[in-house]
């Protein structure tokens, strides 16, 4: 990294006050600007994501009564487009900008790294939270949300046909688990559903194999979707969508509206794809099944193997073309830590990433989990993570995984001439080895 | 000397100046065209060419590869599903259109017909009708459960069809919602084709006893040629680039803008996918340039096979 003496300063600056303010950051209150500095400060984020620094500009400009924060509002897809024009153009990019973390890989040449930072928030935030927004090395900011993965359940269904969640340990215990509740509910209730290009489930797998890059190795440098673990994880994936009673092909996916009817008609048993923002489309949408629900590991591909799965947050970055890198990072502390992190959850309902209010969302039992201490649970699966990182080519092997996977699982191919197909595919695409 | 020839120029100056500026001036006065197209037409063209050639993801820096995004593409299952798609599409659109376009054009130009400039405007309206509308208006005819469509064909015992993610029905949908936008289009292009024809020679042709569809055949149809075989080629032209349909009706989410089994996916939504979702610039660049080599190849076949003289 080559750095001219004002980033220098900004960064050294920032670090120096931020070792001084540390214990302050939870209020909201951290350091790396001047109370004389002035100017336009820019920030872009998307509703979801941008609620808790929105909530803490005022705060902020208080602090700052000379600089103006102006937030602009983009849709999901505008905002990773505009970004990367204005990058590339070198004029035009925001001072804070919030990106989706699979696609961070992306854009980092053309942002600031925030290494003099890391110490400060690494132990302030869950894990594997740092290491999603941090490429080979450098760290470039802070996540909005926990998205560890889990399954959730319908605990009175499982009950009214004889299945007990303890007892499932693997992905085969779930496939023999379905065909009991075929046979047991006379073909009314489906344990759970799969999409045939859905990789959300492939994702899993391959975290509970070791592969926190899903599709690269973390260093994002080869492709590993041809590993033997992988196609290991991919030849379990197929039994689980040949067994019995398995509802195929959901329109809309995991998350979509015909997942969600039919979850709420009491078709589906089980979300097997349940990342860490999921629950809040059941409590929405089906407030009527209040107590019913559980929380539960997701089986692992082998007996005694992980049992833990990881989606993508959200992250904050400073473009490179920033002159107020500082001042940028502390808005960025302010909205997601303290006061600005607590109104994102109020808001939003996403799991937290900053942890002190993570730890005091454990002990809370959730009404809507007949009681559970569902963020307990979450905290187990996250802190079983590996590192996760997404390369550059993420969102294209996401979608060259999900094409082969479909010949794999309506068996067209075999797990290994599939996924070594899709290895092969992706290598010459992106030129990696 | 010097001083007489300088008095001399002095002296010619203006009538130079003014020939000067007739020779000059037809050219400055179509320089602005010239002037754009270099700027955002021409350059950007060939610096796709050249990105084209190289491995250019996201902001890194990019590394020539050669011709590699070329000899990827030839065995790429995308690209191979979305250009047969697209000729899917191109032969399920154009040809009906065409033929649609002409008939509608041939009713509305008939002097007998009233209330013509109405009609004519409603069969425009979709053209210009809001591509989100036209996305909201199919999505909801065509939904599988509350669709007018499905609502149809279950009053005559038909269960209903997901047409929107069914990957038998995606291509036939998308066909249905061209035809609806775009007949409108070819229409106006093939009244004023209809509208050159001189009426002397139907006149002659009625004196001689022709009946109004050897009319057609026989006049209309031959020296409308040179308007179909236009009205052809911008339709290849057009099906070969399509985009906003696929992308409004199938495009659910980023990764998957081909919806099921990417029975959607078309040429212009793989270089969209590939360029500005991926950020494989070079990939995407390269898609390009084998797109417009397929469409110039086409257009060269239909200017060859239709451009005969009218006898």
């Amino acid at each position: 990294m080559r750095i001219n003496r004002r980033e220098f300063l900004q960064l050294t600056g920032a670090a120096a006050a931020g070792v001084a303010l540390g214990p302050l950051a939870g209020c909201g209150s951290s350091g790396g600007g001047s109370s004389s500095a002035s100017g336009t400060l820019t920030v872009w984020g998307f509703t979801g994501a941008i609620e808790g620094v929105q909530n803490q500009i005022k705060a902020f400009e208080k602090k700052y009564p000379k600089v103006n924060v102006k937030l602009r509002l983009f849709s999901y897809d505008d905002i990773h487009a505009n970004l990367l024009s204005a990058i590339l153009s070198g004029t035009g990019a925001p001072d804070l900008a919030s990106i989706d973390d699979s696609r961070l890989a992306s854009y980092v040449e053309g942002l600031a790294p925030m290494n003099a930072h890391l110490s400060q928030y690494q132990s302030q935030f869950v894990p594997p939270t740092i290491s999603l927004s941090s490429y080979r090395g450098n760290f470039y900011g802070l996540v909005t949300d926990s998205e560890p993965m889990g399954m959730l359940y319908r605990k009175d269904l499982w009950d009214q046909y004889g299945l007990n969640a303890d007892t499932i340990e693997t992905w085969d215990d779930l496939a023999a688990a379905s065909a009991k509740m075929q046979s047991a509910s006379g073909g009314k209730v489906h344990l759970y559903a799969l999409n045939d290009n859905d990789t959300a489930a492939y994702e899993i797998l391959a975290v509970e194999q070791g592969f926190g890059g899903f599709y690269f190795d973390t260093q994002d440098r080869k492709v590993i979707v041809d590993q033997p673990a992988i196609i290991d994880a991919v030849t379990a994936l197929k039994r689980l969508w040949d067994a019995p009673g398995v509802l195929q092909n959901p329109s809309g996916g995991y998350s979509g509206n015909a997942m969600t009817a039919l979850l709420k008609k009491g078709t589906i048993a089980t979300c097997i794809v349940s990342p860490g923002w999921y629950p809040q489309t059941l409590v929405q949408n089906m407030p009527e099944q209040a107590g019913k629900w559980r929380l539960t590991r997701v089986p692992a591909v082998t007996r005694g193997g992980r049992r833990a799965g990881y989606q993508y947050p959200t992250v904050f970055v400073v473009p490179n073309q920033s002159n107020m890198k500082s001042l940028a990072w502390e808005l960025e502390v302010m909205g997601l830590t303290g006061v600005g992190a607590r109104h994102l959850y109020a808001v939003d309902h996403v799991l937290p990433a900053w942890a002190p209010f993570f730890d005091e969302l454990k002990a809370k039992p959730d009404p809507f989990f007949g009681g559970q201490k569902v963020v307990e649970v979450w905290n187990a699966i996250a802190h079983d993570c590996p590192p996760i990182a997404f390369g550059k080519g993420f969102l294209q092997a996401q979608s060259i995984v999900s094409t082969h996977l479909t010949d794999i699982l309506t068996g067209k191919v075999t797990p290994a001439v599939g996924m070594k197909t899709a290895a092969s595919e992706l290598r010459s695409k992106l030129h990696l080895s | 000397m010097a001083l007489v020839a300088r008095a001399g120029s002095i002296t010619r100056s203006p009538r130079g100046a003014a020939r000067w500026w007739a020779k000059v001036a037809p050219y400055v006065f179509i320089s602005p065209f010239y002037l754009l197209f270099l700027a955002f037409g021409l350059l950007p063209i060939l610096f796709s060419l050249g990105v084209s050639l190289f491995n250019w993801q996201g902001v890194a820096q990019a590394q020539f590869t050669g011709l590699s995004n070329y000899g990827v593409l030839l065995t790429d299952p995308d690209f191979l599903t979305a250009l047969g798609n697209t000729v899917i599409v191109w032969l399920g659109s154009t040809v009906p259109m065409v033929f649609l376009a002409l008939a509608f054009a041939a009713v509305l130009n008939a002097q007998r017909l009233r209330l013509r400039g109405f009609f004519r405007t409603v069969y425009f309206l979709p053209v210009v009708t809001s591509l989100v509308v036209t996305g909201l208006i199919f999505s909801v005819l065509f939904d599988p459960s509350i669709g007018l469509v499905n609502d149809a064909l279950h009053a005559v015992g038909i269960a209903p069809i997901n047409f929107l993610s069914d990957p038998n029905w995606m291509k036939p949908t998308l066909i249905m919602a061209l035809l609806w936008r775009w007949t409108g289009n070819d229409m106006v292009i093939m009244l004023a084709g209809l509208q050159s024809i001189p009426g002397d020679i139907y006149e002659a042709a009625t004196v001689d006893g022709a009946t109004g569809r050897q009319a057609f055949w026989r006049i209309t149809v031959p020296l409308m040629r040179p308007i179909i075989l236009f009205d052809f080629i911008i339709s290849t032209i057009g099906a070969f680039n399509l985009f906003e349909e696929p992308y409004v009706l199938f495009g659910g989410s980023a990764g998957n803008i081909g919806g099921t089994q990417n029975a959607g996916l078309v040429t212009g939504t793989l270089i969209y996918q590939n360029s500005f979702v991926f950020f494989n610039f070079g990939y995407g660049a390269a898609i390009a340039w084998v797109v417009a080599f397929i469409i110039f190849v086409l257009s060269m076949l239909q200017l060859k096979l239709g451009n005969k003289p009218v006898d």
